[in-house]
């Protein structure tokens, strides 16, 4: 079992290159981390054509250009968070599409560690299992996927400790400290122990910086262009988007909060917990409670006749109270879409069939993104909101974007994360949003 | 009771009747120099960033000082002292613990018998404790594979249960956090906690908490416990009698039985509720914290934390344990 070439995280590659050559290949390597959420395909067979042996010294010159660059991101915290997102997208893409079973093992085993990753049929015979029922259940569920057709799918089990995720959502079958389960499952938690490992491989490449002085030049350079990078820098701090002043980009909201503030904007009037959900997610997309206060003084109805230092008196706790300012100082979070699902507004679960269908043909994300969506499809979804909202809504998503996320989106901030990245929007407080790109059709 | 005799109580059990060796059962000694310790004065100032060359250094300091409580925590890098405290050093780590007391049962507490107050309890509550006990260990040992486990009275109202795996010793905190949400049934610590929906919990976890709260639910159970929960009148009659003609026993048959009925009434959830263990998630989170010493003396009560063997956790009585300051006479 081998790493696929793609892979960065492997032996280092032959150092033995001319130090202004080893900078442009991590100038390539940023060029293509860059264009990566924009349009993933086309990265993806632009850059990555095949996995044919021939094309094993480009991987290694992509190799040498990313190591060059985990030596950068040591030096420059913003960088390094930078990196570990890019590198985290672009691992999951080349994963989903350029990855044989055998080298799906091998990752996991190099990601988990050796120690953390076991083969079912040696999980069963190891672990005295053999008479268990529910893992006969689990592989005559793998066999039956066989016989369907999804050959490249296979069990595997890893230890408890290396996917905390899905032990809290009991994903998976837990038994004697091992994970049970498809490889498919266990995908976002892969995509998590990759961003760790390459955390750990940066700052042990620290201890690199200091030894030859020409590669310390190379790297303190590459810094100071890179930190002037204006899209770079500007997603420096953090994959929180709080701050981000996103709120600024009403085209990127989730259906829920495009819902909620357009009826705000035509009724004035929201119900509680209409209004809870939409101030916590504005609090989250940046806004901060000054501007908050002001939104909602504006837009509601009940703030008629009375002064702005009246409605701050009265009205003003509730707004502080999100932001933890007052009360039990709490720091709130969006809810979940399983958790808007049963005390909150979800449109589409709470919306009757025909002003879903209404909502769903025609609202800000149509307008703003021109997007004009098949009556068929939309009457399919109309008929499965009910059955399963939130795969209804990551279909809306690629309606709305051209675009399909890897995963299912199962929180608001997840559409706002995603459909920034592909629309560009990273250093909103002083970039006006791009334009969407074109994409294949629907 | 005055602080003098006190003291002198204290001292005669460290001096007489503590066996330090017995500690090892819990936590490991070639890293004792390392970890941290805390204490209660018997004019209850509190002290930690404490740390012993060796296990006889901690004995004498015990016998030596008389503290109202002993705590342990976590082990570091270096020795914990004044000048260097914990959070200047680098964690090593900490074993994993679980903390059942009935405190975090209070709310349902009414509806299993009629101790009142956190100083009452009696055999029944104490029932709570105990399946908690027998589902976090069976689970523990079961779903995630931990052998090690050793389960310690707290000297009051509750247990510790202390997994002493090497695997557990080394977990983060969102490790830790992920067992607890594994664990945890009901959300919320008030009587309207809501529970986890039945179809969100693997099958053997949720055979296993029903099987034993069931159990604990029959166990002497009244024909009016059985209306209560929505049975009619003849399916309570019936469990009664299968329970009676089983002599009190309750094994498959009853346990199927009752689990039939009350499908069809809506109070699954109300006896869940009622019965599934709340653990107090911070002492499993804070990989930082004190936690009273094995085999020390609960300061308040005068009883000893003592080490429960599985025969034992079955029959223990809180009530029944002595205290060192019974022989006291003002």
């Amino acid at each position: 079992m081998s790493l696929p070439n793609w892979f960065i995280l492997q032996s280092p590659p032959n150092l033995n290159i001319e130090i202004r050559e080893w900078k442009q290949l991590a100038l390539h390597r940023v060029k293509l981390l860059e264009n990566l959420p924009s349009n993933p395909s086309q990265v993806i067979r632009d850059y990555f054509p095949t996995h044919e042996d021939s094309l094993d010294e480009t991987y290694e010159q992509y190799r040498l250009g990313a190591y060059l660059l985990r030596l950068v991101a040591a030096t420059n915290r913003s960088l390094e968070a930078w990196l570990i997102e890019s590198e985290g997208d672009l691992f999951e893409r080349l994963y989903f599409d350029r990855t044989t079973p055998d080298q799906k093992r091998a990752i996991f085993r190099r990601v988990f560690g050796e120690q953390n990753v076991m083969e079912y049929e040696e999980f069963k015979n190891s672990k005295d299992e053999s008479k268990n029922v529910i893992l006969a259940k689990l592989y005559n569920d793998y066999i039956a996927g066989l016989r369907r057709g999804a050959s490249r799918d296979f069990l595997i089990c890893i230890h408890f400790s290396q996917v905390p995720w899905m032990i809290s959502n009991r994903k998976g079958y837990l038994r004697k400290g091992w994970v049970v389960s498809n490889e498919n499952s266990f995908r976002g938690s892969l995509k998590k122990a990759f961003e760790k490992s390459l955390q750990v491989e940066i700052e042990r490449n620290q201890n690199l910086l200091g030894v030859r002085e020409e590669i310390d030049e190379a790297v303190q350079e590459l810094e100071q262009q890179l930190a002037k990078h204006t899209q770079i820098r500007s997603r420096f701090s953090s994959d929180d988007l709080e701050g981000s002043l996103l709120h600024n980009h009403p085209e990127i909201f989730p259906p829920c909060m495009i819902y909620i503030s357009t009826e705000l904007e035509s009724t004035r009037r929201l119900t509680h917990t209409k209004r809870l959900q939409l101030g916590f997610f504005l609090k989250r997309v940046g806004m901060s409670v000054d501007e908050q206060l002001n939104y909602w003084f504006e837009k509601s109805i009940d703030n008629v006749n009375i002064s702005y230092n009246e409605f701050l008196r009265t009205s003003g706790y509730q707004i502080r109270h999100l932001y933890g300012l007052e009360g039990g100082k709490k720091d709130y979070n969006v809810p979940k879409c399983s958790t808007i699902a049963t005390s909150y507004f979800c449109p589409f679960i709470h919306l009757d069939p025909e002003s879903l269908h209404e909502f769903l043909t025609e609202n800000h994300l149509t307008k703003a993104h021109s997007v004009e969506i098949s009556p068929t499809l939309i009457d399919r979804l109309v008929e499965e909101s009910s059955k399963d909202p939130t795969s209804c809504c990551t279909k809306y998503f690629s309606y709305i974007y051209n675009r399909t996320p890897y995963r299912k989106i199962v929180h608001p901030l997840q559409w706002v994360r995603i459909s920034s990245k592909i629309i560009g929007i990273y250093n909103v407080g002083n970039q006006e949003p791009k334009e969407e790109t074109k994409g294949e059709t629907q | 009771m005055s602080h003098n005799s006190k003291e002198i109580a204290i001292r005669d059990y460290y001096a007489t009747s503590f066996d330090i060796k017995g500690l090892e059962r819990v936590i490991d000694f070639k890293t004792f120099r390392s970890r941290e310790f805390g204490f209660a004065s018997l004019d209850n100032k509190f002290f930690r960033n404490i740390s012993f060359e060796n296990p006889s250094a901690l004995n004498d300091f015990l016998v030596d000082r008389t503290p109202l409580h002993a705590y342990v925590g976590a082990v570091y890098d270096n020795p914990p002292t004044r000048q260097s405290p914990i959070h200047t050093l680098g964690w090593l780590g900490h074993e994993l613990v679980f903390d059942i007391d009935l405190n975090e049962y209070d709310v349902v507490r009414n509806y299993i018998c009629t101790c009142q107050g956190a100083d009452q309890l009696c055999n029944r509550c104490w029932q709570l404790i105990t399946l908690a006990i027998n589902i976090i260990d069976e689970t523990l040992r079961l779903d995630f594979g931990m052998e090690d486990i050793v389960w310690i009275f707290s000297g009051r109202r509750g247990v510790h249960g202390w997994v002493t795996d090497s695997s557990g010793f080394n977990l983060t905190q969102e490790q830790r956090m992920s067992i607890i949400d594994y664990l945890t049934v009901i959300h919320g610590e008030e009587e309207t906690a809501r529970v986890e929906n039945r179809k969100s919990l693997p099958e053997d976890f949720r055979k296993r908490v029903e099987y034993n709260v069931f159990r604990a639910f029959l166990t002497d159970i009244k024909r009016k416990d059985l209306l209560n929960v929505g049975l009619t009148p003849s399916r309570a009659s019936n469990i009664i009698s299968l329970i009676k003609r089983q002599e009190g026993k309750i094994d498959e048959p009853v346990f199927r039985e009752f689990n039939i009925n009350l499908a069809r009434t809506n109070k699954y959830d109300e006896i869940l509720r009622r019965w599934v263990p709340r653990i107090d998630h911070k002492v499993t989170i804070d990989t930082r914290r004190l936690l009273r010493l094995p085999l020390s003396i609960h300061g308040k009560t005068g009883r000893i934390a003592r080490i429960l063997s599985t025969q034992e956790i079955l029959n223990f009585n809180p009530e029944k344990e002595p205290s060192i300051y019974r022989n006291i006479v003002e």
